[in-house]
């Protein structure tokens, strides 16, 4: 199992949020932490998964490859 | 301008030709505007059917179907269709009517949250709240489903919405924001190098086509490699749109029910390479079995389907043409020779003795299924589209009947939605109407969307359809016969919906018919006068779908008809050898 903490922009809609989520139950991702916050024109957040790496890895290419998510930043 | 009006011209400027769907009282202000449009609406019986045929045009076309509906059960009605295109990655856009913005949230007349509802299956779904944003969210949705790995998407739009007042709109001027548009990324310079070198090692290479290759225009590419390295091209179900069935080097289908060369292949080989495929246990089983004693090479224009199902030795994230094309190109820069130049026609040998084993076996008691689709192939122009309802029809058509060309094979492959084939025929039709389109279908799948013959002939799209009637629910009536010790439940259909009289209901011609030749003679009448019609083919409930391997086992637990099995082994052995 692989802990990644990761630092994502969203478009700001509630379906940015939880399309995220829903990628997250589908990769059966667990999420040990997350912070959301909503700034002018985007939503950050903040988030500490856990999965196996190629989960880890395959969570964050959908999410980038998802239009609602304008960042993601892998922070370790 | 009307926001409305302005996302009609928006839709014609995007070369919108035809859309599908019923109208209601939160659409009405669409409706309205397509009223003076160019674009054509097609009224279907039931949103479904609106979402089948969308994807049928789409996967025809190789551009977004639309698919229209009004809030409430309209659109939850099209969610089946839009799981389905989401599953076998059809570029797909479903526009909703939804309820004023003051009534949303007070469970109104009619009111879903169709967004809530979709969003775990779409690339992209929102509800537009500013009406001037309703063009661009069009755009952005029409493109996101067209850009990268295709799939749906859904823009909601409540009544007000629609009809508000937007002001003068540029409308040519407004494009997709970046986000929406994905350009696959360049396949890697090293991952090719890597592949090109497990190509030049191995002995025995087998391509496994997914229906990716066809989004991508790359089925020249994929045979052109093929040949290079003489590999065993296999696909699976939704890829068998990509690859004509009588090349060479082409198989078939590979899987839970695939063809017993194919499965051999992929046993056999050494080396595998899947393009544009997401690799699902329908088609190679056990993921662990799939990865043992073979290498891998996975190319995908989605990065995070690289590694989901099976960790590849080489994964190439690109578009599937460019990424073969600058696999070919590196490969014919080195020395590569198939060292085992008789395994791919050993295996042709085996696929013909299969052929001919079953064709064997028919007694002329009654119709056989193979038989029958081998008649349709035999009849049909190669450029015809055929589409497939789910079932064991479904199994049969993609084990004997081969695709000349790509594109002219549409089925429900991952979600197995029942139902599928009939309205998913009407949008073949409607998007290469000088084309025939035959649709098989299974007397359980028809039924399920039979109200679509309706639609078919209000609106001239003249499909022909081909019942395997067998009184039964087929493939789970197999499933209970094989693993539930034929304590058969709920799957016999003893009702008397005389399929004939249906059809002519309907205002088709319904043709019963008994014997090979009355239904080849039906079908020279269909295919020269172009006409919609509907053969009702009565086949035995007791034939199964055979090869079929039991859902979980590996590849080689193949179940083989009976009496095959000894001869079958041999071959295995041959070819293992």
């Amino acid at each position: 199992m692989q802990m990644k903490r990761l630092r994502l922009k969203l478009s700001r809609q509630y379906e940015a949020i939880i399309k995220l989520l829903l990628m997250a139950k589908q990769g059966k991702i667990a999420l040990r932490e997350a912070h959301i916050s909503a700034a002018d024109s985007l939503i950050e957040a903040t988030l500490l998964v856990e999965a196996p790496p190629a989960k880890i890895y395959w969570f964050i290419e959908k999410a980038r490859s998802s239009p609602y998510i304008r960042s993601l930043e892998e922070l370790g | 301008m009307k926001a409305s009006d302005a996302l009609v011209r928006k839709m014609e400027e995007l070369g919108v030709e035809v859309v599908f769907g019923i109208p209601g009282g939160a659409n009405l202000p669409l409706y309205d505007s397509l009223y003076d449009s160019s674009i054509r609406s097609i009224l279907v019986k039931h949103e479904q059917h609106a979402a089948h045929a969308a994807e049928g045009y789409a996967r025809v076309k190789r551009r977004p179907g639309i698919a229209l509906a009004t809030s409430g059960p309209g659109a939850t009605n099209l969610i089946t269709g839009i799981v389905n295109a989401a599953m076998d990655s059809a570029p797909l856009v479903a526009i909703t009517g939804q309820v004023v913005r003051s009534f949303m949230g007070t469970d109104a007349f009619q009111e879903a949250d169709i967004v809530g509802m979709v969003l775990p299956h779409v690339k992209y779904a929102t509800v537009v709240l500013d009406s001037s944003r309703i063009v661009k969210e069009f755009v952005n949705a029409y493109m996101c489903a067209a850009t990268g790995r295709p799939g749906p998407t859904l823009i909601d739009l409540p009544r007000d919405v629609q009809q508000e007042d937007i002001g003068e709109v540029p409308i040519d001027e407004v494009a997709a924001d970046p986000e929406f548009v994905r350009s696959p990324q360049d396949a890697d310079e090293g991952s090719i190098a890597l592949a090109a070198d497990l190509i030049a090692r191995a002995n025995r290479i087998c391509i496994l086509a997914g229906g990716g290759v066809y989004f991508s225009d790359a089925s020249d590419e994929l045979l052109k490699l093929a040949e290079m390295v003489n590999a065993a091209v296999v696909c699976t179900t939704p890829g068998k749109i990509s690859v004509c069935e009588n090349h060479p080097n082409v198989l078939g289908v590979v899987g839970m029910h695939g063809r017993i060369e194919s499965n051999t292949a992929i046993i056999d080989a050494d080396l595998v390479i899947c393009v544009g495929t997401r690799l699902s246990d329908r088609a190679i089983g056990p993921a662990a079995e799939f990865k043992k004693n073979r290498k891998i090479i996975h190319i995908d224009i989605d990065p995070s389907e690289v590694g989901k199902n099976v960790i590849p030795d080489v994964g190439i994230v690109g578009d599937a043409k460019k990424a073969l094309n600058a696999l070919i190109s590196r490969l014919s820069t080195m020395s590569v020779r198939p060292k085992y130049p008789g395994w791919v026609e050993g295996l042709k040998e085996l696929g013909r003795s299969f052929d001919d084993y079953m064709f064997s076996q028919i007694d002329g008691s009654r119709l056989s299924s193979y038989k029958v689709i081998k008649i349709i192939r035999d009849e049909l122009p190669k450029s015809a589209i055929v589409t497939t309802g789910v079932g064991q029809h479904q199994m049969w058509a993609q084990l004997f009947f081969k695709v000349l060309e790509p594109g002219t094979f549409l089925t429900s492959a991952g979600l197995g939605t029942m139902g599928f084939g009939l309205p998913a025929a009407m949008g073949a039709k409607a998007a290469a109407p000088d084309r025939i389109v035959l649709n098989m279908d299974g007397d359980g799948s028809f039924l399920m969307t039979c109200q679509c013959l309706g639609t078919i002939v209000e609106y001239d799209f003249p499909v022909i359809t081909v019942v395997f009637d067998n009184r039964a629910l087929g493939m789970v009536r197999q499933w209970q016969d094989l693993f539930y010790k034929k304590r058969f439940k709920d799957v016999d259909i003893e009702d008397r919906t005389n399929l004939i009289k249906l059809a002519e209901s309907f205002g088709v011609e319904g043709v019963f018919v008994e014997s090979y030749e009355e239904l080849r003679s039906v079908l020279r009448r269909a295919i020269r006068n172009d006409e919609a019609i509907l053969i009702d083919v009565p086949i035995d409930k007791d034939e199964k779908v055979f090869p079929m391997v039991p859902p979980g086992r590996w590849l080689s637990d193949i179940i083989l008809p009976p009496g095959f099995s000894a001869h079958a082994d041999e071959k295995i052995a041959s070819q293992a050898k």
